[in-house]
């Protein structure tokens, strides 16, 4: 069931009414019902049953090894369900791995590849329910003593699909408090909504058809209009994963529960370090406490810090700090890991390029400012700004279109396109319209991607909507206000009259919902 | 040791580690206020602090500590 679809919102709008018609000390138990029977119907009772089961161990084994006891079961829980993960999601980077080292040792290997169904969002409640145990384990909080209550916080609905990915600790007052009828909340959650459907059937869902035109046909386009392809797929993907994030905070604010933000602008980043921080922030949080942080505090890394002290002297970190490189190469191993489990993701989509930025930025960042120095740049001008926001952008869009290919060969086959007959009279004669949309889809997909960033740019988007921080007077005069309700209608007009939905229309599923 | 003490040796590590000899931190700073205190520095500056103190910080002081002064509070339990 996908959350831009009629029976996602029926099922949304009958959870919400039978929510707020209960009395509050049941309403964590709807929300429990509700989310069984969302996953019930995504991925049917078979993987449902991985999905509880999985709960379970995880339950029993927090019970357990509560501040740092049994740690045997507690490793062996962490490994269960990082199997659980790579077997259903990640498999076929076995094979792969075979298939290219025979490829390098020109070897003819053949092996088989992996088709398995997998539980819906296996890749988010997993992460959740390892970092619940970790927290646990740490000793940061008590176990959840009602495996009801843990399988609510598991498997919230909303989160369930594409995250974010959420912490015990902040996320169980929330849950499980009862909430009064709030008719300003229930609205700035509906607006969230709208604002995650029009960036996902107005602006996604339009430019997607360009770019799959231009990735399943390689060979037919090239030069500006391949350039034009690959520099759309990052807005097509910000679009499409923060659509869904909209639509996934809005639905939980109705029922008065706040879910954490994943993006922060990340198209106004001056760095690729700061782009990552402003991109699936959740994601990075998860990463950075359960896996980079861990292991440079571990045995091994304190170890080898010493090594290096001993070598190179006290302050030796300033200028080439081995130990956080190598912290952070396993960091983003893992993280092109987790986004497809296959080379093209791990080498550049979405892994070890992006380390490779950052590390190099680190170690060169005395040369770069000795540079800006003799070449008198100020680094705050606007000039200077807007280049390295450009900079940023285009060292982000190289890596996705890996992402995009989830293949090596078809990414550099994108890119020497590129290369191919570079005319810049595209803009005239209309070539860029064979990429699938006619003129008025294109100036609706251009408008409106312009009119979403603008928007983000200004911050209006979440200014236009009541702030928790507001007095319920501040909000309501500004609920109150003509201009707002006038806008939120041509947006709801717009969504209705350009949305890619209706019947015969098969919406292509949210991108980060294979992960 | 007391506070005031802690949050002095603390400054002198902060101003080494980011080589700004003008930089005066508070109990109230936190990492945005120190133009390269981010994740990569972090655990290098923490492991600066458990040796000057000697005390060793768990991970979930690691992860969540929210400004200086919940450094300092920490140390001062443990000394």
């Amino acid at each position: 069931m996908s959350t831009v679809s009629f029976e996602f919102l029926v099922f949304f709008v009958v959870t919400l009414i039978a929510y707020y018609m209960v009395p509050h000390k049941t309403q964590w138990k709807m929300l429990l019902a509700a989310g069984m029977f969302f996953f019930c119907a995504a991925s049917g009772p078979k993987l449902f049953c991985v999905f509880l089961v999985t709960c379970l161990i995880n339950w029993i084994a927090a019970g357990r090894v509560h501040k740092g006891e049994q740690k045997i079961l507690f490793v062996a829980v962490l490994v269960l369900d990082a199997a659980l993960l790579i077997g259903y999601k990640n498999l076929n980077f076995f094979p792969e791995t075979l298939e290219l080292l025979g490829g390098f040792l020109g070897l003819e290997v053949h092996p088989a590849y992996f088709h398995i169904a997998a539980p819906l969002g296996i890749s988010y409640y997993t992460l959740i329910l390892m970092g619940y145990l970790v927290d646990v384990y740490w000793g940061k909080y008590e176990p959840e003593q009602n495996f009801f209550r843990f399988l609510l916080f598991a498997g919230y609905f909303p989160q369930m699909s594409s995250g974010p990915f959420v912490k015990y600790d902040v996320q169980r007052e929330m849950l499980y408090q009862g909430k009064t009828i709030d008719k300003n909340r229930i609205f700035s959650g509906m607006e969230r909504i709208l604002w995650g459907f029009f960036k996902k059937l107005v602006v996604a869902e339009r430019l997607a058809v360009m770019v799959n035109q231009a990735y399943d046909n390689p060979q037919v386009y090239g030069g500006i209009t391949m350039l034009f392809a690959l520099i759309l797929f990052p807005f097509q993907l910000y679009m499409d994963f923060s659509g869904a994030m909209d639509i996934a905070l809005g639905v939980s604010e109705c029922f008065g529960i706040v879910l954490p933000e994943n993006f922060n602008r990340p198209f106004l980043s001056r760095s690729i370090a700061e782009f990552w921080r402003r991109w699936h922030i959740t994601l990075g949080e998860w990463l950075r406490e359960y896996v980079f942080y861990p292991v440079l505090r571990s045995e091994g890394f304190r170890r080898l810090k010493k090594a290096c002290k001993k070598k190179w002297g006290r302050g030796y970190e300033k200028k080439f700090d081995l130990t956080t490189y190598l912290g952070l190469f396993v960091t983003w191993f893992l993280i092109g890991f987790w986004h497809g489990g296959n080379w093209a993701c791990i080498l550049t989509g979405s892994g070890l390029y992006y380390w490779f930025l950052i590390t190099m930025s680190e170690i060169c960042t005395p040369l770069f400012t000795k540079m800006k120095s003799l070449l008198h740049i100020n680094d705050q001008s606007r000039g200077w700004i807007l280049w390295q926001r450009i900079r940023t952008f285009l060292l982000f869009c190289f890596g996705l279109s890996f992402f995009r290919a989830q293949d090596l060969s078809l990414g550099w086959q994108m890119w020497s396109g590129v290369l191919r007959g570079a005319k810049l009279c595209w803009m005239k004669d209309g070539t860029v319209l064979g990429l699938g949309l006619d003129g008025a889809d294109f100036a609706v997909a251009m408008i409106s991607l312009v009119w979403v960033l603008v928007m983000g740019v200004w911050d209006k988007a979440r200014n236009l909507r009541p702030s928790p921080e507001k007095s319920p007077e501040e909000s309501s005069e500004e609920k109150s206000g003509n201009l707002r309700k006038i806008l939120w209608l041509v947006m709801l007009l717009v969504v209705l009259i350009f949305g890619q939905y209706g019947v015969g229309f098969d919406s292509t599923s949210f991108i980060y919902q294979q992960f | 040791m007391s506070r005031e003490e802690i949050l002095e040796k603390l400054n002198e590590i902060f101003q080494d580690m980011f080589d700004d000899e003008d930089l005066e931190i508070t109990e109230e700073t936190v990492a945005d206020d120190v133009e390269g205190w981010d994740s990569l520095m972090h655990i290098s500056l923490i492991e600066e602090v458990e040796d000057a103190f000697d005390i060793r910080f768990t991970m979930v002081e690691v992860n969540g500590m929210q400004n200086v002064g919940e450094m300092v509070s920490i140390i001062a339990e443990r000394m």
